[in-house]
């Protein structure tokens, strides 16, 4: 996989890359434990788009208005 | 089944597990591809109901059928059903379900519950909308107007509102699930430059999703409680702007626009290449409009307020932003036809609803031109020119791309053909009730008919009578390949792999595809649409 800005900024030891296989904690549609945690903290960064527009819409309007 | 007695069905996402309980708590995107399919298909019905009711009312001048109270609620359920319960879901959820995982060679989206979440939660908004309407539905137009919404009418907005604000988080997780997929699932060689256009033209569908989709939930949310608690928010009694409501409903609404068209353009960018065994002319041109569609899409929202009393000098700079919309507009348009240019084309029906996208969506877009000038804009504000306009865009555009690609995957889908004949036969009779239902009303609102009315001048009949007539054919076109895809799911003759010759990830495992999509995880070697290198199909070779 390329890297880009966003990916892990420390390395997951190699021991855990390794154990893949037979990691529990790797869900099935993941094809190692680097690429799980960089899904996961993409998806939350992302998760703040929608946030930031959804209460920055309320209290715009708030503001000016009240 | 006729094939057991042959070989015994290898195991495919269909057959791994049976029983509701698997269906209902499955996490495997293309079962919760088929949920959506199963759902978006009932609002569909639903919706079209609604509209037959309209057309039928408006056969005759007078009111005879329903009257004024009754009329608004119909068109606004309409709306209401078609918008936020079919179209947005159509093919980022269904076909884009299914797909974006197989396209890039993953084994499921990056977060499979979150994507049954996302369906769970259109499934509540829809019982709640479905309970808005058993008990008198609302009477708003779906786009929610203030101060009407908010001070003056007696039906249920909030609990509208409140199905749709549900809806709106059904897409939001979608889209953010797309995202983080495209970005972190591709597979080893799947490169951004190699990304078929339907994957390209759902990252911009999703960015959408991720942008606009909160701020119609706001939105709504400030309606609910400026009517429930009298905020004062849009109420110019208490210091509000009801102008405010319009400018942050067609933030989110204008940008929904390409949600339901983008998408479709994906679907019309796999289907050309594949019937007319091409590269397709341009990738990295229609790519980048995907995106520029998507960022454009954000900066015109004004252009449905010219009337509103918005200053002249911005309504110039939104008309001069919708007008730039037509730039990568027309270089996917000119994009597709440049691959058609001297290749043998084969006419089976996914090519048929492709080529029918293309001539709708051109007549749809060139009189977005027409309604994005200024002067004419005034001229044909809320006439049936406008209804004319966006359905050319959402039905002839999006649900056309929606049916031609749902026929293109269905071998894909089901493990089955469908019927050729049949199916070229409804896409006929679609495109022809298509025109007959909507080129009347341009000339009607041309001549100045207004929407949202329940009655007309006599003058208008002729025109009126055609556009219902054409609703009927309309109708049929739209029931057959319902009928026909359920036949073919038992009698249909089963699918190959490939059944096409297309390329694409997705046509290199079987069909249907086992649950964790591929035997091993592909690696990509190619450029995408490598059509000089895949043989065409004899029997999928349709005589021109």
């Amino acid at each position: 996989m390329k890297r880009s800005p966003l990916r892990r900024r420390r390395a997951l030891p190699d021991s855990l890359v390794m154990a893949k296989a037979r990691e529990p904690a790797l869900q099935h549609h993941f094809a190692d434990l680097g690429q799980q945690r960089d899904a996961s903290s993409l998806g939350m960064w992302l998760f703040l788009a929608p946030e930031i527009m959804f209460f920055g819409r309320m209290l715009a309007p708030i503001s000016q208005f009240r | 089944m006729a094939t057991t007695t042959i070989t015994a069905e290898r195991e495919n996402y269909l057959n791994q597990e049976y029983g509701i309980k698997s269906w209902l708590l499955t996490t495997d995107h293309k079962r919760i591809a088929l949920l959506y399919l199963l759902s978006i298909t009932f609002f569909f019905f639903l919706g079209g109901f609604f509209a037959l009711l309209i057309r039928l009312e408006l056969l005759t001048p007078v009111g005879d059928l329903v009257q004024a109270d009754t009329y608004n609620k119909l068109f606004t359920m309409h709306g209401q059903v078609m918008v936020f319960f079919f179209l947005i879901p159509s093919i980022p959820a269904v076909l884009g379900n299914f797909l974006v995982p197989l396209m890039v060679g993953a084994k499921d989206l990056a977060f499979p519950r979150i994507n049954l979440l996302s369906w769970y939660l259109i499934i509540g908004a829809g019982t709640l909308m479905l309970h808005c309407i058993l008990t008198g539905g609302a009477d708003t137009g779906w786009t929610f107007y203030t101060p009407f919404s908010t001070a003056f009418s007696n039906t249920k907005v909030i609990e509208a509102g409140l199905a749709i604000f549900i809806a709106g988080f059904s897409s939001i997780l979608t889209g953010l699930n797309f995202v983080v997929t495209v970005h972190r699932m591709r597979a080893p060689g799947m490169t951004w430059s190699r990304l078929p256009l339907f994957i390209w033209s759902h990252y911009a569908t999703s960015i959408i999703f991720l942008l606009g989709t909160p701020v119609l939930a706001i939105t709504l949310l400030l309606v609910i409680f400026e009517r429930a608690f009298h905020l004062g928010i849009f109420d110019p009694t208490r210091g509000g702007d009801p102008l405010l409501f319009q400018h942050l409903f067609w933030f989110y609404s204008h940008p929904a626009v390409y949600i339901m068209i983008l998408p479709a353009m994906g679907v019309v960018s796999e289907i050309i290449p594949c019937f007319t065994r091409k590269r397709i002319f341009g990738y990295k041109a229609i790519a980048t409009a995907s995106i520029g569609i998507a960022v454009l899409g954000f900066l015109v929202w004004a252009h449905h307020m010219f009337v509103a009393g918005i200053s002249l000098y911005s309504a110039m700079i939104f008309s001069m932003f919708s007008y730039l919309v037509a730039v990568p507009s027309g270089i996917k348009v000119f994009n597709w036809t440049a691959t058609m240019y001297k290749a043998s084309i084969s006419f089976s029906t996914p090519m048929l609803y492709a080529l029918g996208f293309i001539g709708l969506f051109t007549m749809g877009g060139l009189t977005g031109l027409f309604v994005a000038a200024l002067g004419v804009n005034v001229q044909v504000h809320d006439t049936y020119f406008i209804i004319a306009h966006f359905h050319y865009i959402m039905v002839g555009g999006a649900v056309m791309g929606y049916l031609g690609g749902l026929h293109f995957w269905w071998p894909k889908i089901s493990g089955r053909m469908y019927p050729e004949g049949w199916g070229r036969l409804a896409a006929l009779i679609v495109f022809v009730g298509f025109n007959l239902t909507f080129f009347p009303q341009f000339i009607l609102g041309y001549l100045g008919m207004p929407r949202r009315y329940w009655q007309y001048p006599p003058e208008f009949q002729v025109l009126n009578v055609l556009s219902t007539a054409g609703s009927t054919i309309l109708a049929i076109g739209y029931l057959l390949p319902m009928v026909y895809f359920l036949w073919s799911m038992r009698y249909g003759k089963v699918a190959e792999a490939n059944p096409w010759g297309a390329a694409g990830l997705e046509w290199k495992t079987s069909s249907p595809p086992p649950t964790f999509n591929f035997e091993q995880t592909p690696k990509v070697t190619w450029e995408a649409y490598n059509y000089e290198e895949i043989p065409a199909p004899e029997e999928a070779r349709v005589a021109g």
